[in-house]
């Protein structure tokens, strides 16, 4: 098979993975942000609403 | 269960992909001319449909929102236009490797280049004024606004390659010069492969939202107690 710019078709995918792997990242990370803060915000209510 | 559907509809989308780049490499030829930097087009040109249905979905939503003052609209254009940026930085990147391959350059200011370079900044701006506005009311409408706004560059992009006198590097569409049947498997597979992706992702940023509006409402009681 003929590889001629295999090199440059290897970066793009690559990029193409980087960019969608570090946004899965970020919205992973931001999720259990919000979840942790939700699960506070809740406690606390609950906390209000006894006392 | 609808969380296991969400990353399930993303997995398949990233084994979608991945099946495409085995088609890819076991049943083509490389394109004459461009060798195997060619095949770059299979995940370049769906990048690009995927932000611009996003974008289309959201300006959608966006005059939704402002018609009917429904914040689930409001929720779907931030997830929709998050996503779609995404999709949208991948276009720009894999365009300029592809560009140093067969131009020799990584950018030129080139009338469909710049107009795409000029909505992924639009909509990068709608993403950085966002979360500058407290008042969810006042936000969600500045937001509609700069939704609909930043959707004027996508036909505007479309048409960079169409208008008469305009001189551009960038190549035709496949589909409008006759070449898309040599390349009309891995070019709709790769548009499906992104489109699951781009639907998960979609769903979780939804949900993520939704989380946020629940959290606004429980400080609200908070302060309310």
């Amino acid at each position: 098979m003929d590889v001629t710019n295999l090199t440059y078709l290897f970066y793009a995918y690559s990029a193409a993975w980087i960019i969608i792997t570090i946004f899965v990242l970020m919205l992973v990370s931001r999720g259990r942000k919000i979840d942790r803060e939700l699960a506070r915000l809740k406690a606390l209510v609950e906390d209000k609403e006894r006392s | 269960m609808r969380e296991k559907a969400t990353y399930a509809l993303g997995i398949l989308g990233a084994i979608v992909m991945i099946w495409n780049l085995h088609h890819i490499f076991t049943q083509m030829a490389p394109e004459s001319a461009q060798g195997m930097a060619g095949w770059i087009l299979f995940i370049h040109v769906p990048a690009d449909f995927m932000g611009d249905i996003l974008y289309t979905v959201a300006l959608v939503t966006s005059i939704l929102f402002l018609v009917k003052k429904d914040f689930t609209y409001d929720s779907i254009s931030v997830a929709c236009i998050e996503v779609g940026t995404m999709f949208i930085l991948v276009n720009l990147v894999t365009g300029s490797i592809w560009g140093k391959n067969q131009w020799g350059i990584w950018w030129t200011w080139d009338l469909r280049l710049t107009t795409q370079l000029m909505k992924f900044l639009l909509y990068l701006g709608y993403l950085v004024v966002r979360p500058a506005i407290a008042e969810a009311t006042q936000r969600a409408t500045m937001s509609a606004f700069i939704a609909i706004f930043a959707y004027a560059d996508v036909p505007l992009v479309m048409m960079a390659i169409r208008l008469p006198n305009v001189r551009t590097q960038h190549p035709s569409p496949v589909i409008e010069t006759g070449g898309i049947n040599d390349v009309a498997v891995p070019f709709v597979v790769g548009i499906i492969a992104q489109l699951l992706m781009a639907l998960a992702l979609m769903l979780v940023r939804l949900h993520q939202e939704n989380t946020r509006r629940e959290i606004d409402s429980l400080r609200r009681e908070l302060h309310a107690l």
